[in-house]
């Protein structure tokens, strides 16, 4: 045996992690080279200094955490807006950018006011999905009361919810006050990348990452009739603007993204394209949640709305981010 | 009461029991998380969204594993995201070694004679350690953490970061190949005389 061969072993013999065939073995070579003893000893040394290093945590840690618990699990409360003008990060929308040119918000699509495009409350169209996958609970608790928000019910596009969570109806983070499931937090459709979310309460609202890039505009669509709800407009071209309806299907949000806030964890619906890029549909003031949830610091977006009549409160967007730049 | 009972009552919003909980094993992922980083303020930030990130996913929890081991999945990935995230922020080099404020306590010139129990030399060795425990690639630095650190076996961590046990050993074997090069440059590290 030579040396590299023997480099596992020797690690492994300071942690007792040997057999007695490979011990066995490891010390015949030791006996005859110096430089893997010394290599041992050095392994050694380190391990025992390891293993004599103390920082305790302070002593108030523990009563740190309890104090940000939220008090008890998240129930039917008022989702808390943050202040639009607090955010800071950005991301880039490239396909959005060019499509909301071509559509300007302010054309109304039913002669009723510019209204913030919203989706299909399908609540009764619901999809039949695969009953052990979704979690109508994750959805349903989300229904909101209308905060006086300019929310409109789109068409019935019945979602086939077919894979997990989505469809079932609007992600609206404003819970209906007694309509709240207790969060079963549904595990199961947080995206692996997203297995420790995002903990950290925003309690003022203010973004940490202050890279205020003004990139590509986020576009708030708004909801005309929709056309065909199954059709997928092809992603990241931004010649070509896509129905609306068929950027908005639920049909295409196969999964969700969970968000944690003051305490309470909101799902939206969330879709991966072909293309690598996801989409989402969120609260504008989520948006800056995403960043941080999906471990995207080199996302940016600026958000700009059109039309006085447009709640910021009120406002959803259809979120499209670019995949990570590889090397990353 | 034991382990399982608290997670239970905790799952279902028992606060005591979770702090119970957060008693018994916040040393370590403290600990965890402070060789992870190198920084007692990071640490503290991570182990506290470690537990918060804990309390929201008890529920969730079926002792798939120990609880422990989850825990210690959980600190770990918050660690390793914090990292990755400042790596970014910095655009971090390759940091030539500088000895930390702190630690230069133990550095002015020590005077050995006084100290015949080499307890300079193993604080010394102890905050080279340190150093170079950050200089190490997070994959690195994770599994060598988790080891001496936290005393898992091969087969915990494996089960910690998903990886297969076999990995685990071979990716300890460099993790310690490489520290121990660091420390041989940092020249604090003095490569024992042969011995037979």
């Amino acid at each position: 045996m030579n040396c590299d061969d023997v480099l596992e072993w020797v690690s492994a013999s300071v942690d007792g992690a040997l057999t007695p065939d490979e011990a066995a073995r490891l010390q015949a070579h030791l006996d005859q080279c110096p430089r893997c003893r010394a290599l041992q000893e050095q392994l050694i040394q380190i391990h025992r200094a390891c293993g004599e290093m103390d920082d305790p945590p302070p002593a108030d840690l523990p009563a740190r955490i309890l104090a940000r618990l939220p008090a008890q699990r998240p129930a039917a409360k008022t989702h808390p807006w943050r202040r639009w003008g607090a955010m800071a990060a950005a991301l880039a929308l490239v396909t959005l950018g060019a499509w909301r040119l071509a559509h300007p918000l302010t054309r109304p699509a039913t002669g009723e006011a510019p209204q913030v495009a919203m989706e299909t409350t399908a609540n009764s169209g619901v999809s039949g999905g695969d009953p052990a996958q979704a979690d109508p609970a994750a959805l349903s608790r989300a229904v909101p009361t209308a905060e006086g928000g300019a929310v409109t019910a789109g068409s019935g596009d019945a979602a086939t919810a077919q894979a997990k969570e989505t469809a079932q109806d609007a992600p609206l983070p404003r819970p209906a006050a007694a309509d709240v499931a207790p969060a079963e937090a549904p595990e199961a459709v947080v995206p692996e990348a997203l297995e420790a979310p995002v903990g950290e309460p925003v309690t003022n609202g203010a973004s940490e990452d202050g890279d205020t890039d003004g990139a590509a505009p986020v576009a708030l669509f708004e909801d005309a009739v929709p056309e065909g709800a199954d059709a997928v407009a092809p992603a990241g071209e931004t010649a070509r603007p896509a129905p609306v309806a068929d950027l908005w299907a639920l049909s295409q949000f196969r999964a969700v993204i969970t968000l944690e806030e003051g305490g309470l964890t909101w799902d939206y619906p969330r879709c991966e394209r072909d293309d690598g890029e996801t989409w989402y549909r969120l609260p504008a003031d989520a948006l800056e949640d995403i960043p941080g949830a999906l471990g995207r610091e080199d996302l940016s977006y600026t958000l700009q709305m059109e039309g006085e009549d447009l709640d910021p409160q009120a406002a959803y967007v259809l979120l499209v981010v670019p995949p990570a730049p590889s090397g990353s | 009461m034991t382990e399982e009972e608290l997670i239970r009552l905790a799952a279902q919003g028992d606060q005591d029991a979770f702090a119970r909980l957060l008693e018994a094993h916040q040393g370590k992922v403290y600990g965890l998380t402070l060789r992870l980083t190198g920084s007692p303020e990071d640490a503290m930030e991570l182990t506290q969204e470690t537990f918060f990130n804990a309390w929201r996913g008890l529920p969730n929890f079926h002792a798939e594993s120990k609880f422990s081991t989850w825990l210690y999945r959980l600190a770990t990935n918050a660690a390793i995201d914090f990292l990755r995230r400042e790596r970014r922020r910095r655009a971090l080099p390759v940091v030539p070694l500088v000895a930390d404020e702190e630690d230069d306590r133990a550095l002015d010139i020590p005077d050995r004679r006084l100290d015949p129990q080499g307890e300079v030399e193993r604080r010394e060795l102890q905050a080279a350690i340190r150093r170079g425990l950050e200089r190490l690639s997070p994959e690195h630095r994770q599994v060598l953490v988790l080891r001496e650190f936290t005393g898992l076996s091969y087969a915990e961590i494996a089960q910690v970061l998903h990886l297969e046990e076999g990995t685990v050993k071979s990716r300890i074997a460099r993790a310690r190949l490489a520290l121990r090069k660091l420390l041989l440059e940092d020249g604090n590290f003095s490569p024992p005389t042969a011995s037979t």
